[in-house]
């Protein structure tokens, strides 16, 4: 946990503090011309509110001047209030922050009420050199004397002196307390909107009240800043107030923290308050120079202070980066430095690239540096340093490459060029080097420069190219899922076990069905005879064309029930036809044609060759009916 | 039945092998001298050549790879030396040659490892091509077909023919089953090289999204789809996000 030193208030020219005078006197003749500043004049009272027993001191303060081009000013004129003395108290400063001096030179008045109400001081014009600074009036509230607020104790020897021997002395019996006003941080950003990356310094400050001391100060918690990138910037470790002039009264300041911060993304962001608990000492409310002196009555009581969180609206970057840009945004310069521009083949070229100025110098991007094809380039080593002593971080970074060569010849490193988003402009810079002409002399096969491995390649270079192609397929094939005839071959297979199968079943039922591999023949067969017939009947044999036809239609009947029609009387065919369902009409017609047939073997010389053709065409008719009845 | 058998034999092997036309030798050879001499335009002139005529070999890619090496284009340099180890993983100047390329990678990712089943399947494409498995599994499968249409046919069974069927059934399965597959779902899922020095990895595929990952040339990803002009890819640690298809080169 961090720890603040012990702070302590100085008053000015306490009596102590005597001894010091001539010293600071010796100072500001050493140092008296060079610290001439802006002049900066002010007004205040120790005190807004007072008993109707109490003086209020008002001071006129001259910042930047050590009170030797001032002109002494008229005290200003008050109303509800008397002037206890009319030559001013002088009192003069000199602070050294950051190696910078700063002083001030300023007039004190002390003033009593006359009465409770709200009291006047006026306006008044002090000359500096040349020129007049005019004042602003005060007002100043006069309450009873057992109603006015505790306030810190003057340490003014003079504001003693001042004081009246007959005033009462003041109920001092209780403790002063410590309000907001005595004691408080403040949070300074150094802005409230900012670019994403962009260097936000956040300043705390710790605002005290002259006469209070602090001890034993540390942070409370660890202070935090969610979504920024945060960098701690050095402040005093033995910080010497300076007095400032908040809402008209007189506050010693330091610096407790600095931090610059850098919005990692776009959005409102907040800084955590900074935190601290103290133990802090208000001198007694009493003007008893003896009681102020020993401090017997005085005492610490502890006190937490905490700062405002600090809200940081962060805006994106514009879209249109550079294609250098690798994520800087501040203000830097760029140097780009070879170590040689002469080697040769193997050695190696050390290209320093420095990014110098103010900004997240952590998190900045290596630039890249395009070398020739023939150098081999490494990866950077990288050295960051860092200036945390100023407002603002700053520093540089350090990108040292290294190219080594493979080939030699005269070559040519491109421009390195390095972009970064400047927020003052709001636009996109670069900057970019020199070409670097290199010229590399040796040869790669040089026994210096060239090794192999252990299964002779060469180190860091390619192995020697093909010079044969021992294989060649074709790449513009489609894959094989995507081409029909895959599919046909595995379907093939299929395709012939299915055939075999049907043919296997279709051989066994020939096999073993009797009625149906005959009734399968019957069509066929009466088909051949009627064909062989009518041959027989082209070729004039009227016999065995009738023998034909009978054999026709018998076959037929034969194969179709699946009985022996040879030698089958007619009336046994005609009971076998009626079992099967066949009607009288077609077994008439059966009978009719059987007996042509007959007649036409026995007697063919009683047919003529129209006779003769109507046998044929009563067979062929008959057929198919008795077909149909015999049903399947 | 032995004319058909030997038949079939010689068209499935003819499926995996074919004759390069001698031009393309020639071709080759030319690209070659102009990269041996450094003439490395024209090098690349002669191997693209040889690449648009749908031919391609691990030497080929190889000499490509070197003569992008040579220019400085260190993308196309990896690409096509990533293809020539698929052509010929186990080359050591492809091995060594990849290895020094990668060197100059600026991008540095840890390595997701495969499931065990790619790990399986990508051995497997190993020992026995897509295109060979196939073709042996054909010949398995047909023999299979011919042995059982030809016992149904003739009735002839024995105990040895009926092993020799089972054997052809479960190997043409297997191999058929490993070939398609991997055609359909290759072991290797497709992968390309970033080509542009710097590419922003985003949520969705248009250039308004947010941005997941900046990558570098040369980097090797794995691409899960497409879409129009964009592709989303995976890189070896395995984020995910959207590049514009011109920057990629397929390998």
């Amino acid at each position: 946990m961090d720890v603040i030193h012990e702070l302590r208030a100085y008053p000015c020219l306490s009596g102590p503090l005597w001894g010091l005078w001539a010293v600071w006197l010796l100072v500001l003749m050493l140092v008296g011309p060079a610290a001439a500043r802006q002049t900066n004049v002010k007004a205040s009272v120790d005190a807004t509110t007072i008993g109707t027993e109490e003086s209020v001191t008002y001071t006129i303060t001259v910042d930047g001047s050590d009170g030797s081009n001032v002109q002494l000013p008229e005290p200003p004129q008050a109303e509800g209030l008397v002037l206890l003395q009319t030559v001013p108290r002088t009192q003069q400063s000199v602070s050294i922050i950051n190696g910078q001096m700063s002083r001030s030179f300023g007039f004190s008045w002390a003033y009593r009420p006359i009465g409770t109400g709200n009291a006047r001081i006026g306006a008044t014009t002090i000359k500096v050199g040349d020129r007049e600074y005019h004042t602003q009036p005060i007002t100043v509230q006069v309450v009873p004397q057992d109603q006015r607020p505790a306030r810190p104790q003057q340490a003014d020897p003079f504001g003693r002196l001042l004081q009246s021997p007959f005033d009462a002395p003041p109920d001092n019996t209780e403790a002063p307390t410590i309000d907001e006003s005595d004691l408080f941080i403040r949070a300074v950003p150094s802005a409230r909107e900012a670019w994403q990356n962009e260097q936000v310094v956040i300043e705390y400050r710790l605002y005290f009240r002259e006469g209070i001391q602090l001890r034993q100060s540390r942070l409370t918690d660890s202070w935090d800043a969610e979504g920024f990138w945060r960098e701690e910037l050095d402040v005093e470790t033995r910080p010497i107030p300076r007095i400032m002039v908040e809402n008209g009264l007189r506050y010693n300041t330091i610096v407790l923290k600095r931090a610059a911060v850098f919005p990692t993304r776009a959005g409102d962001l907040s800084v955590d308050p900074l935190k601290i608990e103290s133990e802090a000492m208000m001198p007694f409310g009493s003007r008893d120079p003896f009681q102020s002196l020993f401090a017997l009555r005085t005492r610490f009581t502890p006190v937490q202070l905490s700062s405002p969180a600090v809200r940081i609206a962060s805006r994106p970057l514009p879209p249109d980066a550079p294609d250098a840009f690798t994520g800087g945004v501040g203000s830097y310069a760029v140097t780009v430095s070879p170590d040689r521009t002469s080697l040769d083949v193997g050695e190696s070229l050390q290209l320093t690239v420095t990014v110098t100025g103010r900004g997240n110098l952590a998190t900045l991007q290596a630039p890249q540096v395009v070398a020739p094809a023939a150098f081999d380039v490494y990866d950077p080593e990288v050295s960051t340093l860092l200036d945390r002593s100023g407002n603002r971080l700053s520093g540089s970074k350090t990108f040292r490459y290294v190219l080594i060569p493979r080939s030699n010849g005269t070559f040519e490193i491109p421009p390195v060029e390095f972009a970064w988003f400047d927020p003052e402009r709001g636009t996109y810079r670069s900057s970019s080097s020199e070409a670097i002409p290199v010229t590399v002399t040796g040869t790669a096969t040089a026994p210096a420069t060239v090794t192999a491995t252990t299964n002779g390649m060469p180190v860091d270079d390619f192995a020697p190219a093909f010079a044969a192609a021992t294989t060649w397929t074709r790449t513009d094939r489609p894959p094989l899922h995507t081409q029909w005839w895959v599919w046909t071959l595995l379907l093939a297979p299929l395709a012939a076990m299915a055939g075999g199968l049907v043919w296997r079943r279709h051989a066994d039922r020939l096999t073993h069905d009797a009625r149906w591999a005959r009734g399968r023949r019957a069509h066929p067969l009466s088909r051949k005879h009627l064909k062989q017939a009518m041959i027989l009947l082209e070729s004039g044999d009227t016999r065995g064309y009738f023998e034909e036809v009978e054999r026709a239609v018998m076959s037929f009947i034969g194969n179709r029930l699946n009985v022996a029609e040879k030698g089958m009387t007619r009336p046994q065919l005609d009971a076998t036809l009626t079992r099967y369902g066949v009607d009288a009409t077609l077994r008439q017609r059966l009978t009719v044609l059987l007996e042509t047939c007959d007649r036409g073997r026995f007697a063919p010389a009683s047919f003529t060759p129209e006779n003769k053709e109507v046998a044929f065409d009563d067979a062929s008719a008959l057929i198919p009916d008795l077909d149909q009845q015999l049903g399947s | 039945m032995k004319r058909i058998a030997l038949f079939l034999l010689c068209a499935v092997l003819a499926i995996g092998s074919a004759a390069q036309p001698a031009e393309i030798v020639q071709t080759f050879d030319r690209g070659t001298s102009a990269l041996l001499d450094g003439r490395f335009s024209e090098a690349l002139d002669a191997f693209h050549s040889v690449e648009t005529a749908g031919w391609g070999s691990g030497a080929l890619f190889y000499n490509m790879g070197m003569t992008y090496y040579r220019m400085d284009r260190l993308g196309e340099a990896i690409q096509y030396l990533e293809k020539a180890r698929k052509l010929e993983a186990d080359d050591p100047r492809i091995q060594h040659s990849l290895s020094v390329a990668e060197r100059r990678r600026t991008d540095r990712f840890s390595q997701l490892p495969d499931p065990f089943w790619r790990t399986a399947q990508s051995w497997m494409t190993g020992v026995i091509p897509i295109r060979w498995a196939f073709g042996l599994g054909m010949l398995a499968w047909l023999g299979f077909g011919g042995l059982w249409t030809w016992q149904l046919t003739t009735g002839i069974r024995t105990p040895w023919i009926r092993r020799i069927r089972q054997a052809s059934l479960l190997m043409g399965c297997l191999l058929l089953v490993h070939a398609l597959a991997s055609s359909i779902s290759p072991a290797e899922p497709p992968r390309s090289v970033i080509l542009d020095p710097v590419v922003t990895l985003r949520e969705q595929a248009t250039e308004q999204a947010n941005d997941v990952l900046t990558v570098h040339e040369g980097l090797v990803v794995d691409v899960r789809s497409e879409a129009g002009e964009w592709a989303l890819v995976e890189v070896p640690n395995g984020t995910r996000g959207w590049i514009p298809s011109r920057s990629l080169g397929t390998i």
